[in-house]
């Protein structure tokens, strides 16, 4: 009966999964291992991505790593963590691009470069693949 | 510094006018190598993005034209049934970013203007620097933050709307100034506040060889962001100046009259208050100041947004409220939307010259000139209201089709913002509007 009910559920989950569109890729977070940073809220990690913040709360200058148009990590990201879709987010870059406030996050092509980047710099932060997680970096903020 | 070994090249960008042409050339072709838009030549960083609306206009009412901007010349209705000069619009933006704290951006942009051309403008053209992350100054031509958006006011793929409700963004239409504008930005907890303030001067041509001018511009604004709300204040001041053959013709008739009047024994309390209708209505040096609230909400679902301004003018300018409401409800693609918006102008009571008592061609003068004054100042109190329904549809990734249906009301003594009005106008009518664009960024 209670396995039963089990599958009941993960057929309604993934049914409505399908019916929003795709099984959501599940991102985390990341600095590099060496950052200072340890834990971020939602609010902290999206005001970064989204250009609203400049700074880590301890000071440091934030430098944001984006992964390329169209990758799922991408689209996971920004519809978990900020509630945007891919239309949303463009828009949300044109008003500060036509502004002329700002450019959008450098962007990489995956969650493999995304933790090349961060080694190289304790300042950057990026979202990958949770599946991809190493001690190279360090998950400031999931779900 | 000269060891470096791009710097050289850098620097040889600005020797002159082959190399910048060249550099253009290599640098355009590079973004087409790339696939890309943005290019590193010389150790600069440049990007190039582009936006641009399709639209087409119906106006229900046939004797008078509905535009888009205070500087279109004709637009749907009267001079066309179906208007595309009233939204379509191209712009082409190239930022160079030269290290951490120097950057510039120069847009072009083509929509249909005042000499009822589409050339392309200079809409901006400054330097930037960056003193810290949260500080920045600007000088040359930048955008005019007076609203909430009328900063990407021309970039359709922004808004939710077909065009900013014209109600409120008619208050000041300007979409640029020429001047200093500087950006301090702070965050505590959550909350980002961002403080601007600009002072600038703007002079642009208008439709029938006129010309306008805002100078002293000063402008402040304060915007408090939390997550996906924003709340903004805003204040401007300016001093407008606007010249035209019809305005220089009624003002110099004012004169004239009164000089002559003044001359004749008996008539010289006629002659001048001729003189002083002329100086209390000439729009030349008029301070104009504008305050300004508006609230945002843009979460996953929801977009709302509101503004409220206030207008305190002078000369034959009105005072005016204006407001707008909208929201929208986003269903996967698709987002609907429904916008309530009003302008309502003070329109001064003016009874001008006083005939009682004239001899007869004095009397007839003097009421021509009267019923000009009145047609001015009727031009500048513009009130009206309209509902609003349409939907955008993000298609595809960077562009978006919009349609909308407006019901403009008119107030009985008011041509709102329509132009070219013809005698068989009816005042105090409805007028509908059905809008199509595609909006697209690059």
């Amino acid at each position: 009966m209670h396995r039963l009910k089990h599958i009941g559920w993960t057929l309604i989950g993934l049914t409505l999964n399908l019916a929003t569109g795709a099984v959501q890729t599940d991102v985390v977070a990341v600095v590099s291992s060496k950052s200072p940073v340890t834990t971020l809220s939602k609010n902290q990690v999206v005001d970064i991505f989204l250009g609203k913040a400049t700074r880590f709360p301890n000071g440091r200058p934030a430098v944001p790593i984006d992964q390329a148009e169209g990758t799922s990590a991408r689209d996971a990201f920004y519809t978990q963590f900020a509630g945007k879709s891919a239309a949303q987010l463009k828009a949300h870059w044109s008003k500060i691009i036509f502004t002329g406030r700002g450019q959008p996050p450098k962007a990489v092509a995956n969650s493999v470069e995304t933790k090349k980047l961060l080694a190289q710099n304790p300042d950057a932060i990026g979202y990958i693949d949770r599946a991809t997680v190493d001690g190279s970096v360090k998950v400031v903020f999931q779900q | 510094v000269s060891s470096h070994p791009h710097h050289p090249r850098r620097f040889r960008a600005f020797d002159g006018l082959s190399s910048w042409r060249v550099n253009t050339a290599a640098m355009v072709a590079a973004l087409y190598a790339s696939g890309a838009c943005a290019a590193d030549i010389g150790g600069v960083d440049f990007s190039l993005s582009g936006f641009g609306t399709f639209g087409i206009v119906h106006s229900s009412e046939a004797q008078a034209d509905f535009v888009g901007s205070f500087f279109q010349p004709n637009g749907a209705g009267f001079t066309h049934r179906w208007s595309a000069g009233v939204d379509s619009k191209l712009g082409l933006q190239v930022d160079a970013h030269f290290n951490d704290r120097f950057s510039a951006v120069v847009q072009v942009a083509a929509q249909h203007q005042y000499d009822n051309h589409y050339g392309p403008h200079l809409e901006w053209a400054n330097l930037k620097y960056q003193f810290s992350p949260d500080i920045s100054v600007r000088v040359g031509r930048t955008v005019s933050p007076f609203f909430m958006v009328s900063d990407s006011g021309l970039v359709g793929y922004t808004l939710p709307w077909v065009r900013p409700p014209l109600e409120f963004y008619g208050l000041l239409p300007l979409n640029h100034t020429d001047g200093i504008d500087a950006t301090y930005r702070f965050r505590f907890n959550e909350l980002t506040n961002s403080i601007r303030a600009s002072y600038g001067q703007f002079t642009t041509n208008m439709t029938g060889g006129g010309e306008a001018r805002a100078t002293h511009l000063f402008n402040i604004s304060d915007t408090l962001e939390y997550g996906s709300a924003a709340l903004r204040f805003g204040y401007l001041s300016s001093r407008v100046s606007i010249r035209n053959p019809g305005l220089d013709a009624l003002f110099a008739g004012f004169v004239q009259y009164g000089q002559t009047l003044s001359a004749i024994p008996g008539l010289q309390a006629t002659g001048a208050r001729a003189l002083a209708l002329a100086d209390r209505y000439r729009v030349s040096n008029a301070p104009y100041s504008i305050i300004t609230v508006g609230a945002s909400l843009d979460s996953g679902r929801w977009v709302l947004m509101s503004e409220w301004g206030k207008g305190d003018a002078s000369a034959a300018a009105s005072d005016a409220t204006a407001w707008y409401a909208t929201g929208g409800y986003r269903i996967g693609a698709f987002t609907p939307f429904v916008t309530l918006a009003q302008l309502e102008s003070d329109k001064p009571s003016e009874p001008g010259i006083s005939i009682t008592g004239l001899p007869t061609p004095l009397a007839e003068a003097a009421g021509a000139l009267n019923g000009g004054l009145n047609a001015v100042l009727n031009a500048f109190a513009a009130s009206q209201k309209s509902v609003s329904a349409g939907v955008r549809w993000d298609f595809m990734r960077s562009a978006a089709l919009k349609l909308q249906y407006d019901r403009l009301h008119l107030d009985a003594d008011s041509n709102g913002r329509l132009i070219n009005v013809q005698p068989g106008f009816q005042p105090g009518s409805d007028v509908t509007l059905f809008s199509a664009t595609i909006d697209f960024v690059f």
